[in-house]
């Protein structure tokens, strides 16, 4: 048997299974493909109408896909392109990790450094630390003289930042979430408008 | 797999997913979506996709599983009517050679039109088609096989 014959038989079997309902999307696709490279005059009568249905099925799939919205291949592209989102939870202890790290630095610094006290003020680098406690005086600044007290001071208002800092972290968080929302809306418009226009 | 790999095997469906998530979700915005959410899906679980011997067969499944959830999560019933079947006196308009299948599709009643359209443009089982449409296996193949009967016979009386 040629290989005309064997694939007019396969044809005529897969047929007799679609017209009872029993036929597998693989054997459609095969004999979609068969129908669409094979020239309809070659083929015996009782397959040419079916070819013919088989070869306009095909054409409506292809206007289907020549449909496809212009921005689609984007769309999938910016998803492999995402880099994962760094979860808040990491944020958050690496802040910890670095605000840790830099007043134990501080704590170790005080001690080893030479420090100077001066108008009561104490002093690191030059530059004078007042921080605000308890009972301000009437510039509004008490004056340690501890340098172990004002480490803990510092390190306890970087903590107090970390905690805005996830404050902040959440609303933009949210924020983000409604701009892609937006963005969404915006893109169906877009699209439902092209395909108007089409 | 990586990357260049994912642009080579898989982004060239995306125009076949979308024609096939068409079909079956009846909405263009919808069926986009469907194509994005399937390709996420692919793309976060791209590492396991090398021990797949077809990953667009894959791809496939995922487009008609989410397309599936999709129709399922729909609260209102669309408005389709029952179309009957067409008399000998009836005649084409404005039905050019490209729309004559789906002119045709339209003629079948509702539930053989829908169970060949899936099949036809969705690519879809005869189970799949069931989950979609809430009919038995059996009554499936049963639309299937007198939607094609009808839509052969349609076609012959237009065009001969």
């Amino acid at each position: 048997m040629t290989n005309f014959s064997e694939n007019i038989e396969r044809a005529r079997r897969i047929i007799g299974f679609y017209y009872d309902g029993t036929s597998t999307p693989e054997d459609l696709t095969w004999v979609k493909q068969y129908f669409s490279t094979v020239d309809i005059d070659d083929l015996p009568d009782n397959l040419k109408e079916d070819a013919e249905i088989f070869k306009m099925i095909e054409k409506e799939n292809s206007e289907i896909e020549d449909a496809v919205p212009d921005n689609l291949e984007g769309r999938i592209r910016a998803i492999m392109t995402e880099e994962p989102r760094v979860s808040k939870k990491g944020i958050i202890l690496r802040f910890v990790a670095w605000t840790s790290a830099a007043a134990a630095l501080v704590i170790l610094l005080l001690n080893i450094l030479p420090l100077g006290l001066q108008n009561n003020m104490l002093q690191i680098g030059g530059e004078s630390l007042a921080v605000l406690i308890n009972e301000p005086d009437e510039d509004g600044y008490v004056q340690i003289t501890d340098a172990e007290d004002a480490a803990k001071i510092i390190a306890g208002s970087m903590n107090l930042a970390g905690e805005t800092m996830d404050v902040v972290y959440e609303r933009v968080s949210k924020t983000d979430n409604k701009m892609k929302k937006l963005d969404d809306k915006i893109n169906k418009i877009l699209n439902h408008k092209s395909l108007k226009a089409s | 797999m990586d990357k260049k790999r994912f642009e080579i095997e898989l982004l060239p469906c995306y125009k076949r997913i979308y024609s096939i998530c068409v079909a079956i979700v009846r909405d263009r915005d919808e069926a986009a979506d469907a194509v994005q959410e399937t390709y996420a899906r692919l793309w976060k679980r791209r590492e396991e996709l090398d021990e797949l011997e077809s990953v667009e067969a894959y791809a496939v499944k995922t487009a008609k599983r989410i397309c599936i959830d999709k129709i399922r999560s729909r609260e209102v019933v669309s408005e389709e009517h029952d179309a009957g079947v067409t008399s000998d006196t009836d005649r084409l308009e404005n039905a050019d050679e490209l729309r004559l299948i789906k002119t045709l599709m339209d003629k079948l009643p509702l539930n053989q039109r829908k169970a060949v359209e899936l099949s036809a443009f969705g690519g879809c089982s005869n189970d799949e088609i069931a989950e979609l449409t809430g009919e038995s296996p059996a009554n499936v193949r049963q639309l299937l096989s007198r939607g094609r009967k009808k839509l052969k016979e349609l076609y012959n009386h237009y065009t001969r």
